[in-house]
């Protein structure tokens, strides 16, 4: 199953403490337990069913895997037949798609009576976290989604939301993730878009004022789309 | 069915899909017989393949197991995976020119550097050839091809003062060799050589495409013609005369590095590992 892990620059460059274990004691503090891989024992190593954790392709073990990045046939090996390229990558889609209950969706943060919700992904949702904590200690009634899986849209969690101001919070202008608020969340979805530096926690507070008090957001000047 | 074929091969892909007269099953097959010399079964090695002819004719081929990566990873991947798999277990790599010396030569160069213990086999058909017979980077001076309908205008990794083992070399390769296909014996004593070699190993071995190549740059359409044209060229005697700017091969053991050069990658990694772990920490000085 290809996984795509979407990430900005302060998440692949930045550092941050690892608590890695040295002994099991440590291993059963942090809550983490070692499960042994399973793998398809094989010939017939490719299992065209949807079961998870059992991967055709464990390296080591002679039990004859192939793995590649070219789309394989139902018996592994790869092919360029283009109906086969059509079936695998629906099979992975349905794959994904009916098991999207068993992946992380969203982190939801004081979103229950919340006139306004932030929704982010990445870096940015920290400050969103820190501007929500600001945000309530002024009395502004603020909420945040941080989302963790971006496909399968977690359309579920916008669904459950009663009718609130959205405003994603991207690290780039004019939006990438604003319109998938927009269809998920029933419009009302505003954006605020940063590049090369995080927003500050005075400024989402100040948008979810504006946004609560139904005024539109700040500019810099009227042809720059930072927020909208 | 050949007999190396039923022992080492899945019976799916032992017929292969190359092109006839191709010359990669002479390589193929000169690997394999190098595998039962040293007596190594289907569990014993984890075969990769990279992409082009070389890959994409080779890849899940073997009875054990296989992994690929496209275009120039390989090598990477094949790092990584050195240091996950226990280090008696084999790797070898067969992967083509593109891969090796254009695409993936950063790759290459660092594996070459970390001199992680696999065994790296460059089948070279002189450019991209499954693409429909562009130029690469052994492509010899001159040469027509797709891409060079008026002769091959790009320095190549083979003529005129460079040769990419040089610069393998001085990455800090251990074992080096270069074979044609054309040849038999040597060659395998070759691949044997190098899959005996305890770090990171390549042997490059120049064979025939007949379907694009050889039927552009030198008009050859035969598969016999073509590989008697690479025979012509493999250690010409100095009778033979060929011009100083004809791509002619010497081949043989290129380069063999002593005991005394880097340590096994894997094998220093766990041992710098398990001098942090045992509180040592290491000399930063």
């Amino acid at each position: 199953m290809p996984i795509t892990l979407l990430a900005d620059q302060i998440v692949i460059d930045g550092w941050e403490t690892l608590p890695l274990p040295e002994t099991s004691a440590d291993a059963d503090a942090l809550g983490l337990r070692v499960a042994e891989r399973k793998a398809h024992p094989g010939p017939d190593f490719y299992p065209t069913t949807a079961d998870l954790d059992v991967s055709p392709v464990v390296l080591g073990r002679n039990t004859g895997a192939a793995c590649s990045d070219w789309t394989p046939t139902e018996e592994g090996f790869d092919t360029e037949e283009v109906e086969a390229q059509h079936k695998h990558a629906w099979r992975l889609i349905y794959k994904v798609c009916n098991n999207r209950h068993l992946l992380p969706r969203a982190e939801e943060i004081e979103v229950a009576d919340a006139d306004v919700i932030f929704v982010a992904y990445g870096s940015p949702s920290r400050v969103v976290k820190s501007a929500v904590r600001e945000a309530r200690r002024q009395g502004l009634k603020a909420g945040a989604l941080r989302l963790r899986t971006l496909w399968p849209f977690p359309d579920e969690i916008f669904h459950r939301q009663r009718p609130v101001k959205w405003l994603s919070v991207e690290l780039n202008y004019d939006g990438q993730l604003v319109r998938e608020i927009q269809r998920a969340g029933g419009g009302g979805a505003h954006f605020l878009g940063r590049c090369g530096e995080l927003p500050g926690v005075a400024e989402l507070v100040e948008a979810a004022r504006s946004l609560s008090a139904g005024r539109p957001l700040t500019v810099s000047d009227p042809f720059a789309k930072e927020a909208w | 069915m050949d007999r190396l074929a039923t022992k080492y091969l899945k019976p799916r892909k032992a017929l292969s899909t190359a092109c006839a007269g191709c010359g990669l099953g002479q390589v193929h097959k000169k690997i394999l017989l190098a595998i039962e010399q040293l007596g190594i079964a289907d569990g014993d090695l984890v075969w990769g393949a990279g992409i082009g002819c070389t890959g994409r004719q080779i890849f899940n081929t073997w009875k054990g197991d296989n992994f690929a990566g496209t275009h120039g990873r390989v090598y990477a991947l094949a790092t990584g995976l050195r240091l996950a798999l226990p280090p008696e277990k084999k790797i070898l790599l067969t992967v083509g020119d593109g891969d090796a010396f254009g695409i993936g030569l950063l790759h290459l160069l660092h594996c070459a550097r970390r001199n992680a213990d696999l065994t790296v086999i460059v089948a070279d058909n002189f450019g991209y050839q499954s693409t429909g017979g562009q130029y690469a980077w052994t492509t010899p001076d001159g040469a027509v091809t797709d891409s060079s309908p008026h002769g091959m205008q790009d320095p190549n990794w083979m003529q005129n003062g460079r040769d990419i083992l040089d610069m393998l070399r001085a990455a800090g390769a251990g074992f080096l060799a270069r074979y044609t296909s054309v040849e038999g014996r040597n060659a395998v004593s070759g691949i044997r050589q190098a899959i005996e070699h305890r770090g990171f190993s390549l042997v490059h071995i120049i064979y025939p495409c007949v379907t694009h190549f050889f039927s552009k740059a030198p008009g050859i359409r035969q598969p016999a013609d073509a590989h008697r044209w690479l025979r012509d060229r493999t250690n010409p005697s100095p009778s033979a005369e060929f011009p100083a700017s004809e791509l002619t091969f010497k081949t043989g053991i290129f380069h063999r590095a002593g005991h005394d050069t880097t340590p096994e990658f894997g094998e220093q990694l766990r041992a710098f590992t398990k001098k942090i772990r045992e509180g040592g920490g290491h000399d930063t000085r």
